[in-house]
C-alpha cells in the first residue's frame, strides 16, 4: 500500500501553517472578553450560590417555597392550638 | 496547570498556545478568518470551563479537544468548499511567486489535505502539525487510539493517491534517481 511519507507531511504542513501570521489584536480581544465576564461572576454573592442550570434553579426555588409554606402553616397551627 | 485560574493565567495559555492553535485550525478549516474565529471561541470556552481541566490528565489534548470541537462547529456550518479552495489557491499563488520550488510540495500537500474528509484531515493535522501522539489525539477527538491509527493510515493512503501528490512523488523520485 502506497502512503505519503510522514516527514514530508510534517515539513509540508509546517511550511504552509507558518505562512499564517497570527494577529495580536485577537489576543487582546479574548482577554478583554474574559475580563468583562470575570467581575460579573465575582460580584454576585447570593446569585453565585444559585445553581447554573435552569432546571436546578426552578427545583431549588420550588423546594424553598415548599419549606416556607410548611413553616407558615405550622406557625398558624401552633397559634390555633394555643388559643384553644 | 490548575483548574482555578484567573484572566492573567488565560494570558499565559494564549502566549503558549494561541499561534499553534490558530495554525492548526487553519489547516483543518482552510480559511484564516474561520480559524481565528474558531480558536477565539475555543480559548474563551476553555477558560470558562477551566474547572473541567482539573479532572483531565493533560492540558494539551484537553485544549486541542476544545479547539477541534470549535472547528467541527464551523465545519457543520457548511462553509462552501469553493471558498476554502479559493483562499488556499490564493495562498498557493503567493507562495509560488515568492518562494523556491520546494515550497510547491507544501502547497500540493495542503491542497490534497483540503480534499480529505473532515475526520481524516483533523487527525492528520493533529499528528503531523500539532505533533500530538496517537493517544493524545484519541483524547482530543474522543475516539480510541486504534481508530486514530486507522484514520491516519487511511489519510496517508488517500494523500498518496491524490493527483497533486502523485505528480510530486514522481518528480521527487526522478530527482533521487538522477541525483
Amino acid at each position: 500500500m502506497t502512503m505519503v511519507d510522514e516527514q514530508t507531511l510534517r515539513h509540508a504542513l509546517k511550511t504552509s501553517a507558518d505562512e499564517f501570521e497570527t494577529s495580536h489584536d485577537a489576543l487582546t480581544r479574548i482577554l478583554d472578553e474574559a475580563r468583562a465576564e470575570e467581575p460579573e461572576k465575582t460580584s454576585r454573592s447570593v446569585s453565585s450560590l444559585m445553581p447554573q442550570s435552569r432546571r436546578a434553579r426552578v427545583l431549588s426555588l420550588s423546594v424553598a417555597a415548599l419549606i416556607l409554606a410548611s413553616a407558615v402553616a405550622l406557625f398558624a397551627l401552633s397559634r390555633t392550638f394555643r388559643f384553644e | 496547570m490548575e483548574g482555578s485560574t484567573r484572566v492573567d493565567d488565560l494570558a499565559t495559555w494564549l502566549e503558549e498556545g494561541y499561534s499553534q492553535s490558530v495554525r492548526t485550525a487553519y489547516l483543518i478549516l482552510g480559511n484564516r478568518l474561520d480559524a481565528e474565529d474558531a480558536v477565539q471561541e475555543a480559548f474563551l470556552r476553555a477558560w470558562k470551563f477551566r474547572n473541567a481541566l482539573a479532572k483531565e490528565s493533560s492540558f494539551k489534548p484537553w485544549l486541542y479537544r476544545v479547539v477541534v470541537n470549535s472547528c467541527n462547529s464551523k465545519l457543520r456550518q457548511e462553509i462552501p468548499h469553493r471558498d476554502r479552495r479559493g483562499e488556499e489557491e490564493d495562498i498557493a499563488s503567493e507562495v509560488a511567486d515568492d518562494r523556491v520550488e520546494r515550497l510547491e510540495l507544501s502547497h500540493d500537500v495542503t491542497s490534497a489535505l483540503q480534499d480529505l474528509p473532515d475526520h481524516l484531515r483533523v487527525v492528520v493535522v493533529l499528528r503531523y502539525y500539532a505533533d500530538l501522539s496517537e493517544r493524545e489525539i484519541a483524547l482530543a477527538i474522543g475516539r480510541k487510539p486504534g481508530t486514530v491509527k486507522s484514520r491516519l493510515n487511511e489519510a496517508r493512503r488517500r494523500l498518496a493517491e491524490h493527483p497533486a501528490l502523485r505528480a510530486d512523488h514522481r518528480d521527487t523520485s526522478n530527482e533521487e534517481i538522477t541525483g
